[in-house]
């Protein structure tokens, strides 16, 4: 019985309500804008997909940039190996025993210390080096 | 918008005159045909009422009468022959079905967000970008979108005509990329025009495929339950172009037009009988013909995942590994590290598992009901609309997209051998990223000219009629 | 509405639950994947993602007094192949035959001493890898590179390498190939050469580099600390070079000179023949040095004692000198042999010769082993005389680059003594030393009675912290006055001698002619230390031939080498000559 009460209630609601010929778009008053619900999901879906991209555009950026640093990375390496091969090369060359073949090789002889003479001057003053402290 | 709230005034003569015909028609059988219960209730109806009842409208079917029996008012070619001339009818559209888009519109932009978290890595390593994958998606993405508005707007009984011609088209095209077809990723299904525009035949077909075979199986009717005009000519027309798609060796695409079809074929109505006798068959020649050579090997590894999983199981092994590491939440957004090398093809076939990784199974979760809201929304949809023609469409695009989606899932978590099919929306693909939209803007536009079913499924009518029925028992 | 779309209707609610149960089916699978298995599959990830490198410390280098670089670290590439990679490769393609040709052929151009034959039967085999050569020069790795061979890769690894060849080869050692230093420096300060291994764990893409948003973690490597010696590489090449000379000038069998600062105890040359080249270390396993004794890779001047003869004199009037026993004029009769009362075998001289009433100065002139013995013998006693051996450093190691003998000598406290070990001792046998103990001992004399502790590495520089040897004392051995008498009368030696003089500068130097037991009485060790100038000191220099044969006396086989080392000293390091009035004599 209270189920026929209930539908004479919504009967008479519904007989009250008029008929319109089109149905009235429920809307969402937000700020300047009115937004149907519609509207309002697709632009919060679109909005939030820009927020994810830009997170992981971050990301993205993050990863090129390591791939970079490995890449100089393999570069500092291949650069520090050419270093130690010139530095061995310096050293090398600046061997005595280098020097002396390079010598030979031009037709010089190793000196001989007999041969070196050694004059002495008597009263010989030592003239001052520039960067001593000089009087005048 | 139902037709029945139109002022009597705006309703075209046309169809006022169908519908007084109609009501003739009805009145005429009820009092011949109909047993006495319902001979009872007319009666009743056409009696005025007096007293407390006087203004009461009848609103709830008498016990006893199952509320969906069909009512034969005319006959069965009548019948017919006002479908075609309603297929030619102008009519006024009504607005599009909002879920559907916003479904599709989350999808879309979950798809773009992820596929530039997963292919950032690689691109970055093989193109110095990590945008590069993301900003192609984006265009084609957009294409799709715009696409997907006209479609939207065209209606779909257009396609009836149409759909020859580009059945006509999408053939010779399939044709042309076993010939032409240039290879990437291990597959030569693409088309390209210059190195920047390439396109993927197989998509085409689907789509085109779809609205012909809807379009076919309409104007079949009732023949579509007989053998000879019905299941054969169905089986040449499909075996045909699954051979086709076969030949590319994309048994994936072959797989889903089949069922598409198949799918298709089962609501416009065919034998029961004769169908599964026919998919014994097919499956039986499934079975032997599929399994050769590597696919052998596939199916072998498929059964047990965690064997040789450097050679066949690679691509699964790894994604089980992506699915595991997600555990309940995941890694974060682009925190994926089996997207560096690890999972061969993270942007196109195996995107699944990269968001397994990287959301957890609460983005799986997600995604799946997203799917499975699409599915309801589209079968919804095909239960409603008007004519059988849309109804087929609407069965078949949804099944279409929607199994694509499961076959993929299925493939990444290892619950069927891997086959390659790409997941709709999200996957790196431009052919497939427009076929899918345009579909979906063919299926809203469908959803514009549904009419509200005598009694939905779950109205409260039907509800409250299985809880009587129970409570009776 | 139409039958067709009645029917249609009740089967696509079929359809619509099947995609429902596909749908959960696949939600049940992601849940057993990702929640019951997640952490099973999550831990093979991570085995498959985090990757452990083991970062190199570089070895620290070695540098000369000057600078110069004497030991530094190179990359050098290890050539492999891979047999079974190429096989795998060239599994289907015909021209299987030609294409390994061609690869052999190019791999032979670029490396000439890998033979074609090897190579065809390496390729056979069923290896994964194969070291065909290495390490190569880099010329050879730019070669490989261009070439871009399949199934041939470039291992790189750090090589030590000497720029100067070998120069100052057996004072530093060399390093093996897994980095070990052996021998010399290398090996005494290996663990502050070698550094630390630092490591580095972190998550990586498929080509191993580490990822950024996975986790990193590891400790750097500690660097090796550099060292800078003492050697001055001119001088040491000097050296060698005179050395190499003299010895193949007197048919000895090898021969050390150790050349050090008289003030600060450093050592500025250690030479020996033969030596090495650590460059090529591996090619001198069996070669022997220090008289065929010891292997060519120690240094003879640390570790090739010796018997040192007469050099040993100065030590014995040292001692007498110090505790004012005697005076360099004290007298004593010589008549070419010294007999004993208790049985101790006679001492003479070399040649029995007499020289009849000789100064202390003048034992030391003529050399005489009757003058030590008797010093010793009956003027010092045992009591007196091995306190002095004691702090003269002998049988005792100073640590200073790598493997040295101690040398010994049967003390009066030892077991096994006779006197006739005392007698013998006062002229340098039956005591054994190496040639740095001599030349400590020596130096003692020259700086004025005050031994310095010997070092060869000046500074040590271990990441920035800076560490400088400064010269230090060890003890006072003899006083200043005992100095001073002893030099000058090592002067009168020199002179008398004449081997070793050399216009323009007073030189104290004192030969040694040692035999040795067992041998023919010509096959001696000739040796001479000394230093340079004697009035104010800057060198010792000790020069050691052994067994010449062309010559056997000290004075004739060493002394030429020991004058031509001692006048390049002071003209290389400018040294003012001390006898000016020397010069003028010979202009």
């Amino acid at each position: 019985m209270s189920s026929l009460k209930d539908r004479n209630i919504t009967l008479q609601k519904a007989e009250s309500r008029p008929i319109r010929a089109t149905k009235r778009r429920r809307q969402l008053h937000l700020f300047f804008f009115s937004l149907g619900p519609v509207a309002l999901c697709s632009i919060s879906v679109l909005l939030i997909a820009l927020m994810a991209i830009l997170y992981v555009s971050q990301v993205g950026q993050a990863v090129a940039s390591n791939q970079k640093i490995q890449q100089m990375h393999a570069q500092q390496m291949q650069l520090q190996r050419q270093n130690q091969d010139l530095q061995n090369s310096i050293a090398t060359e600046q061997s005595p025993e280098y020097i002396a073949n390079q010598a030979k090789q031009q037709g010089l002889v190793p000196a001989d210390a007999n041969t070196v003479q050694m004059l002495v001057v008597p009263h010989l003053h030592r003239i001052a080096q520039p960067d001593e402290n000089v009087q005048p | 918008m139902r037709r029945e709230q139109f002022p009597p005034s705006m309703r075209s003569p046309a169809l006022k005159a169908v519908e007084q015909q109609r009501s003739t028609h009805q009145v005429k059988r009820s009092m011949e045909q109909q047993p006495a219960s319902t001979l009872l209730v007319t009666s009743v109806a056409s009696q005025k009422r007096t007293g407390l009842t006087a203004n009461w409208r009848l609103r709830r079917a008498p016990q006893g009468q199952p509320a969906h029996t069909p009512v034969q008012v005319m006959s069965e070619e009548e019948q017919k022959k006002l479908a075609e001339l309603e297929m030619h009818l102008s009519r006024v559209a009504g607005k599009i079905d909002s879920w559907l888009l916003i479904l599709v519109l989350a999808l879309l932009c979950i798809g773009l967000v992820m596929l530039y978290s997963a292919s950032s890595f690689l691109s970055a390593r093989y193109y110095g970008d990590a945008s590069y994958f993301f900003v192609r998606q984006l265009l084609s993405a957009l294409i799709g979108v715009v696409v997907m508005l006209v479609t939207m707007r065209i209606d779909y009984r257009v396609w009836c005509r149409l759909s020859l011609i580009g059945m006509a088209i999408a053939l010779p095209l399939l044709v042309l990329v076993l010939r032409f077809g240039t290879s990437a990723y291990g597959a030569s299904r693409w088309l390209s025009f210059g190195s920047v525009f390439s396109f993927q035949p197989s998509e085409l077909i689907k789509l085109v495929l779809a609205l012909y075979i809807a379009d076919w199986l309409a104007r079949k009717g009732n023949q579509v339950a007989t053998f000879l005009y019905g299941l054969a000519p169905f089986i040449i027309l499909v075996g045909l172009i699954l051979g086709l798609v076969l030949l590319e060796n994309d048994m994936g695409t072959a797989i889903i037009i089949a069922v598409l079809a198949l799918a298709m074929f089962f609501t416009a109505g065919a034998n029961i009988a004769q169908l599964l006798l026919a998919l014994g068959g097919g499956g039986l020649v499934f079975l032997a013909q599929a399994f050769r050579g590597y696919r052998y090997l596939r199916l072998i590894g498929f059964l047990n995942p965690f064997k040789d999983i450097t050679g066949i199981n690679l691509q699964l092994y790894q994604s089980l590994l992506a699915l595991g590491s997600g555990g309940l939440f995941g890694l974060g957004l682009g925190a994926s590290r089996q997207k560096t090398g690890y999972l061969p093809l993270p942007h196109i076939d195996s995107i699944f598992a990269i968001i397994g990784e990287e959301l957890g199974f609460i983005g799986c979760v997600v995604i799946i009901v997203l799917f499975l809201l699409l599915a309801f929304r589209g079968f919804r949809l095909a239960r409603r609309a008007p004519d059988i023609y849309g109804a087929l469409l609407a069965t078949g695009i949804t099944t279409w997209l929607v199994l694509q989606a499961m076959i993929n899932i299925a493939a990444t978590t290892g619950s069927i051998p891997y086959t390659g099919v790409p997941l709709p929306f999200i996957s790196f693909g431009g052919s497939s990223l427009v076929i899918s939209l345009a579909a979906v803007g063919v299926l809203l536009n469908i959803s514009r000219y549904i009419q509200q079913p005598e009694v939905p499924i779950l109205s409260k009518q039907n509800m409250t009629i299985n809880i009587k029925k129970r409570a009776a028992l | 509405m139409s039958t067709d779309l009645r029917r249609a209707r009740k089967r696509q609610m079929i359809i619509f639950l099947l995609v429902c149960c596909g749908m959960v089916t696949l939600l049940a699978r992601l849940y057993y994947w990702q929640i019951l298995r997640g952490q099973q599959l999550a831990r093979y990830a991570s085995e498959e993602h985090l990757q452990n490198q083991v970062l190199n410390a570089p070895r620290g280098v070695i540098y000369d007094a000057h600078g110069h670089l004497l030991a530094t670290n190179v990359v050098r590439d290890d050539v492999y192949v891979e047999p079974v990679q190429f096989a795998t490769d060239h599994q289907y393609s015909e021209n299987r035959e030609s294409e390994l040709a061609l690869l052999i052929h190019m791999l032979h151009e670029v490396l000439p001493e890998v033979s074609e034959d090897k190579l065809y039967r390496i390729f056979n085999t069923n290896l994964q890898t194969y070291r065909i050569a290495g390490p190569i020069s880099p010329q050879q790795s730019q070669q490989l590179h261009q070439l871009h061979v399949q199934d041939v890769f470039l291992e790189p690894h750090p090589v030590r390498i000497y720029p100067g060849g070998d120069l100052a080869a057996q004072v530093l050692g060399y390093v093996t190939f897994d980095g070990k230093g052996l021998y010399g420096i290398e090996g005494q300060y290996d663990a502050l050469l070698a550094g630390k291994p630092g490591n580095f764990t972190a998550e990586t893409d498929l080509n191993g580099n580490p990822l950024t948003v996975g986790v990193s973690s590891g400790q750097p490597a500690l660097n090796g600390a550099n060292l800078t010696l003492t050697v001055d590489s001119n001088v040491q090449y000097m050296v060698q070079e005179a050395l190499a000379d003299m010895v193949k000038r007197v048919q000895a069998s090898s021969g050390t000179v150790i050349v050090m600062d008289a003030h600060s105890g450093a050592i500025v040359a250690m030479a020996g023949v033969p030596s090495f080249d650590p460059n090529r270390y591996w090619a001198y396993s069996d070669q022997m040095g220090c008289l065929g004794d010891e292997s060519v890779y120690f240094n003879p001047a640390l570790y090739c004692a010796y018997e040192p003869g007469s050099t040993m004199k100065a030590v014995t009037m040292a001692a007498a000198l110090d505790q004012g026993l005697i005076t360099p004029n004290t007298t004593l009769n010589d008549p070419g042999y010294i007999n004993f009362h208790d049985g101790t075998p006679t001492v003479t001289n070399w040649s029995r010769e007499a020289y009849g009433t000789e100064t202390m100065t003048q034992v030391l002139e003529h050399s005489a082993n009757v003058g030590a013995a008797y010093v010793a013998y009956n003027i010092l006693g045992p009591q007196r005389y091995y306190p002095y051996l004691e702090r003269f450093g002998f049988a005792q190691i100073s640590q200073i680059a790598g493997p040295e003998a101690t040398g010994s000598y049967r003390s009066n406290t030892s077991s096994g003594w006779t006197p006739s070990d005392l007698a013998r001792q006062a002229f340098g046998q039956s005591i054994l030393a190496t040639p740095l103990q001599m030349a400590l001992a020596y130096q003692t004399i020259a700086n004025g009675g005050v031994m310095m502790r010997p070092y060869i590495v000046a500074v040590v520089n271990d990441n920035g912290r800076v560490m400088t040897t400064q010269p230090q004392v060890k003890q006072r051995v003899i006083s200043a006055e005992t100095a001073r008498l002893l030099t000058d009368m090592l002067v009168s030696a020199a002179n008398y001698n004449k081997q070793a003089t050399f216009p323009g500068y007073s030189v104290a130097v004192k030969t040694g002619t040692a035999t040795t037991q067992g041998l023919p009485i010509d096959q001696t060790e000739a040796s001479m230390a000394g230093f340079v100038p004697a009035s104010n000191p800057r060198f010792v220099i000790l020069v050691k031939i052994d067994r010449p044969q062309t010559t056997i006396y000290g004075s004739t086989a060493a002394g030429p080498l020991w004058r031509s080392i001692a006048q390049q000293l002071m003209l290389y390091y400018n040294v003012p000559p001390d006898l000016p009035s020397s010069l003028e004599s010979t202009n």
